[in-house]
């Protein structure tokens, strides 16, 4: 156990240098915040224009945790496809130690950079756009975005431990990120969608944990909305397991035919 | 100018556009960018409008998502390209060598700019697949006149942003920002009035704002002459051309009395 957490702390240590390195402050404020800021407007225009005032509450409720989501599982992606770039795979194949726990605290940083994107965008936007949204009741949805994190970060790690042997990772994670913008119901709800959209939506991690984050922000009790945390949580788990059976599986087989080179 | 220097200009213009096409071809995000990503918008976009009933506005979210795609795809490359010429180190080589940088930039930008085209196509297929909109256009001259004017203007914008990465690392980082912004700013999708009127003249500024109305009205038929509007296009594209010439020499000038790109 203790070295377990030595391992998940000298990850997080390293993730939190290689995030202040990626990240300066004239990156971070001059680029990470507004880029974050636009994004989410953008489709909140989009969704005013369509639908005026109630249109824009719901898409930014949607668009304020989907930046979250997209960045996370664009960082997750890059935590796994790292190693490769970063010619760290073969450590991580050589070290006696778990690579779960290490790999676990090299996303922290991560995890604290989605919550800030979600943070930023709720306060900036509600109040530019005037939306109509009750603090304390958001406030109370933090748990659940916090889980939504959660969750959307297993599909990176996914997706970087299925794409490791080729090298369109980051495209297809980038590109599911914006998909998920329709599946998960961000702008509009998955109700409207088709039925055949409805089913890959209720797959994907954020469908259930947005509609309790709207529900909580619309004043429901944590027992009215349990269901679908609880599904979130579910869904997290499935993507955790298949992330952590698919990176092991290609660490497994690196090692048995020596071919890290090719990962 | 003499018509050796007016072949070589042309020489390294088509070297520059081919060149960047055999990168374009193999590049996997120039391929999402273009085949993908536009298929995305279009269903966001036209999707938010027929849930609000708005099923008039489709045309509009397709010219305007197809616009991004444009912009997308040549901002996109156009950070890439210096980015590209950093990392494998010819940089610095080609802008010691007597064939000026903005010259390559214009046709590898350029290069790009008529490859994305394609994804205004893709943007009207998909409306018409995805959401069976009646889609047609009325005035097919007039909507092909804007498309070029608008790419031609659109490489100029990038050329642009192009002499501004050569002294930055964050070319990447830029561009991930530079998106949004004229988006909103141009009523790509979205549409101006809901936009505060302070940020009228940095619209009337771009050029997807323009080309936005003009495919508008060429796709819908509503416009009336099109001539002062395909003037505005070719004037703001003079003007990209000379504000990136002096930012290339600036930039050409710290380079050369720097010795270096490296501190950049």
């Amino acid at each position: 156990m203790r070295t377990n957490l030595r391992l998940f702390w000298s990850g997080a240590r390293a993730s939190w240098a290689t995030y202040l390195v990626e990240l300066t402050p004239t990156v971070y404020f001059g680029f990470r915040i507004p880029r974050i800021l636009l994004q989410s407007l953008f489709f909140v225009l989009l969704a005013k224009a369509a639908g005026g005032e109630p249109f824009a509450r719901f898409a930014l409720i949607g668009n304020a945790i989907q930046i979250a989501v997209f960045m996370v599982m664009l960082s997750m992606e890059e935590v796994i496809e790292g190693e490769k770039w970063n010619d760290t795979f073969q450590y991580l194949i050589a070290a006696p130690a778990n690579w779960f726990p290490n790999m676990l605290g090299k996303s922290m940083s991560y995890y604290g950079d989605a919550l800030i994107a979600s943070a930023v965008t709720f306060s900036v936007l509600v109040p530019v756009l005037h939306v109509n949204i009750a603090f304390m009741n958001l406030m109370r949805s933090i748990p659940v975005i916090l889980i939504i994190i959660a969750s959307a970060s297993a599909l990176g790690w996914c997706i970087g431990a299925f794409s490791l042997p080729i090298r369109y990772g980051f495209m297809i994670c980038n590109l599911l990120a914006y998909a998920m913008i329709i599946f998960c119901g961000v702008n509009i709800p998955t109700s409207a969608l088709p039925p055949a959209v409805q089913i890959v939506g209720n797959l994907l991690p954020v469908t259930h944990g947005l509609q309790a984050v709207r529900a909580l922000v619309d004043g429901a009790t944590y027992a009215s909305v349990l269901p679908l945390i609880g599904k979130e949580i579910l869904i997290a788990l499935v993507y955790s397991a298949v992330a952590w059976l698919t990176f092991g599986y290609r660490l497994r087989v690196t090692r048995q035919r020596g071919t890290f080179e090719l990962v | 100018m003499k018509m050796a220097n007016f072949r070589s200009t042309f020489r390294i213009l088509r070297n520059s556009v081919i060149l960047q096409m055999k990168s374009n071809v193999i590049s996997s995000d120039f391929i999402s960018t273009l085949f993908i990503q536009p298929v995305i918008f279009t269903i966001i976009s036209v999707g938010t409008y027929l849930y609000g009933n708005k099923p008039d506005f489709g045309l509009f979210a397709i010219t305007g998502t197809g616009l991004i795609a444009i912009w997308n795809n040549n901002l996109f490359t156009s950070g890439e390209i210096i980015r590209g010429e950093r990392r494998t180190g010819t940089l610095s080589l080609i802008m010691a060598t007597p064939s000026s940088l903005l010259l390559i930039l214009l046709g590898k930008s350029f290069a790009n700019a008529i490859t994305s085209v394609f994804a205004m196509g893709i943007t009207f297929l998909t409306g018409m697949l995805a959401f069976h909109l009646p889609i047609g256009i009325s005035n097919p001259l007039a909507f092909l006149i804007g498309l070029i004017l608008i790419i031609v203007s659109i490489t100029c914008l990038g050329l642009v942003f192009g002499s501004l990465f050569i002294l930055t690392r964050n070319a990447g980082e830029f561009v991930s920002v530079a998106n949004f912004p004229v988006y909103i700013l141009s009523g790509l999708s979205i549409p101006l009035t809901l936009l505060p009127l302070w940020t009228r003249p940095l619209s009337q500024f771009l050029t997807p704002t323009w080309g936005n109305i003009i495919l508008n009205e060429a796709a819908s038929g509503s416009g009336g002459n099109m001539l002062p509007n395909y003037l505005v296009i070719v004037g703001l594209s003079i003007i990209y051309l000379v504000i990136a010439r002096i930012l290339y020499k600036r930039v050409e000038y710290l380079a050369l009395r720097a010795g270096t790109l490296e501190q950049w």
